[in-house]
């Protein structure tokens, strides 16, 4: 061990560098300097460490606190919405005199069932890429993203018997009810089993009248000339309590809308859905109480997800969360259990950002999306005149979704630019969430600059034929396990 | 076939390449061959040199080539500045020689 001080002459110790003995200021020895090096290196990876594991999620919490009630207002006279008025109802199954309306529901539906062409992202190999996305959810609940209740695997059925002639049959709702050691347990052991059927994120909040279909519509029972109209009177129980699930969609598959390719990603998010709600009705039906899985139909999922502390709505009028931003989709489970601990709504700044980033607004090939600064109550779009499918009274930026459809229509199939331009569609990575963190703590005219930055980096872009190919290039892929 | 892929290399290189930085400009303070200006252009030169390679490194992962690039251009650029306004502004000059 070196005892020497900095004064020793002799150049030749081990414990002291030739520089020090030459007099040139204070001095370390390699011993020293290796000692230090690994105390650093120890102290940054602890550091790191603490950062990626702990303290991030902790920082997140504390920079976004859970508040009570919605994070927008709601007119006291605000009417829950029929069903009947979903733009889709008119379009896809003819409740209206509206002819362009008609031609809009049949253009979009004559190209996703038979259309594709040469053109980059719509050609064959994409359509049938897009028919496999979707073939579980066509299958299984059929018409419920059109907003259709009670449809196949989405049936309102609660069946207290396992069917006679299925070998294996676990969906019937058992006699005995399984007692939580506490609601927190219930809450816990819920999203356990949503997070194992494939949800991405799991909230649950109180059932709320207000945006759940105040009336329903039966296409089935239109075609047959029945009454189509129904309201909860069918619904099999009383619902306390509704779990709202969220699936992360593909990044890339977005990267490539509007094509085929992203309504693929979105075919796969609707496959998802039926699938994880599903399981989870049959997991609360096992443990003894009644549960409808439902997609976009009964309720409004939305607002539910925000009461959930899922996201903030947006002015695009999706959902925006934290991890996957506006890339996903949304699936409900009703049930009558309540005694489950709720969640509660968390912004973390989507609105501010939105009012003036308008990136959404900026891609829509159909200027679908509102331009207006701030939020308002009711429509104001060119369309407002004649928007039933609008319901006014929340404090919102209201999109005119008819426009939308005609845009449908004309490229036959679903289009998805306004998820991928959005600035908080970004793959979950450490830096895109220091970016949100920082943005949400910046004052307005700083979201300005973030937004235009987004541009110069180059994420966002629509109308991307190189994103197609990127979609399909096997280069850096391994798909062999090894 | 590797037994680390992606993020984790990246990781483990900055991790090195932080022990390397920050023991550089360590080793520099101690032997005080820099003003304290200088150390502190120094640490946040190599600071930002870290965020620009984990920026763009992580672009590349998630195949965003052009976020890579302007990582490099804007947060790269500063980094190289702040490390040679060190080197610059912050060597200590030897002392003159007092005529005697």
């Amino acid at each position: 061990m070196c005892t020497s001080d900095n004064t020793c002459p002799a150049s030749s110790c081990e414990g002291c560098s030739p520089t020090k003995a030459r007099g040139a200021g204070p001095s370390i020895s390699r011993r020293q300097l290796l000692g230090g090096l690994l105390t650093g290196a120890a102290s940054a990876g602890a550091a790191g460490a603490v950062a990626v594991s702990g303290l991030e999620p902790a920082m997140a919490r504390a920079a976004h606190p859970k508040i009570q009630g919605l994070p927008y207002a709601v007119n006291p006279d605000y009417a829950p919405f029929s069903q009947k008025n979903v733009l889709f109802t008119h379009a896809f199954f003819g409740l209206t005199d509206d002819e362009e309306l008609k031609r809009y529901g049949k253009g979009f539906m004559d190209g996703y069932n038979y259309g594709y062409s040469e053109e980059p992202g719509h050609t064959q190999l994409e359509k049938a890429l897009e028919g496999g996305a979707w073939a579980l959810s066509n299958n299984a609940v059929g018409p419920s993203p059109a907003a259709v209740s009670s449809f196949g695997l989405f049936s309102w059925t609660q069946r207290k018997e396992k069917n006679p002639h299925a070998l294996m049959d676990l969906d019937f709702v058992k006699d005995e009810q399984y007692q939580f050691e506490s609601p927190e347990a219930a809450t816990a052991a819920i999203k356990r089993a949503a997070r194992l059927y494939g949800a991405s994120l799991v909230g649950i909040t109180r059932r709320d009248p207000r945006w759940d279909y105040s009336d329903f519509f039966d296409p089935v029972a239109a075609a047959h000339g029945e009454d189509p109209f129904f309201g909860w009177e069918r619904f099999p129980f009383e619902p306390k309590t509704v779990i709202v699930l969220a699936f992360e969609m593909d990044y890339e598959g977005f990267t490539a809308a509007p094509t085929m390719v992203a309504s693929a990603a979105a075919g796969e998010g609707y496959s998802k859905m039926a699938k994880t709600a599903l399981q989870l009705s049959s997991f609360l039906k096992i443990l003894g109480y009644r549960a409808v899985p439902c997609g976009n139909d009964t309720g409004l999922s939305i607002p539910y997800a925000v009461a959930a502390g899922l996201g903030e709505d947006s002015r695009a009028g999706y959902l925006v969360t934290y991890k996957y931003g506006p890339r996903v989709r949304l699936a409900k489970v009703y049930t009558e259990l309540d005694l489950v601990a709720y969640d509660s709504p968390r912004p973390f700044g989507v609105r501010e950002f939105c009012t003036r980033c308008k990136r959404c607004a900026d891609s829509c090939p159909s200027e679908a999306i509102s331009r207006d600064d701030q939020p308002s109550f009711a429509p104001t779009h060119d369309n407002a005149h004649r928007a039933f499918y609008n319901n006014p009274g929340v404090e919102k930026w209201y999109m005119d979704a008819r426009k939308c459809l005609e845009y449908w229509a004309e490229i036959g199939g679903d289009c998805g630019s306004c998820i991928a331009a959005c600035p908080y569609n970004k793959p979950d990575f450490w830096h895109h969430s220091l970016v949100d963190r920082i943005s949400a703590g910046m004052p307005g005219p700083v979201h300005s600059v973030m937004r235009q930055l987004d541009e110069v980096f180059g994420y966002g872009n629509v109308d991307d034929h190189a994103a197609v190919a990127n979609f399909w290039s096997a280069r850096g892929r391994s798909y062999d396990g090894f | 076939m590797g037994i680390f892929d992606g993020i984790e290399i990246m990781f483990f290189a900055l991790g090195v390449l932080t022990t390397i930085g920050l023991g550089g400009v360590g080793w520099l303070g101690l032997r005080r061959l820099l003003a304290p200006g200088g150390l502190a252009l120094a640490t946040i030169g190599v600071l930002l040199g870290l965020f620009t390679v984990a920026w763009s490194w992580s672009c590349v992962l998630e195949a965003e080539p052009q976020a890579a690039g302007m990582g490099v251009v804007f947060f790269g650029i500063p980094a190289a500045i702040c490390l040679a306004l060190a080197r610059r502004l912050g060597a200590r000059r030897p002392a003159r020689a007092s005529a005697s």
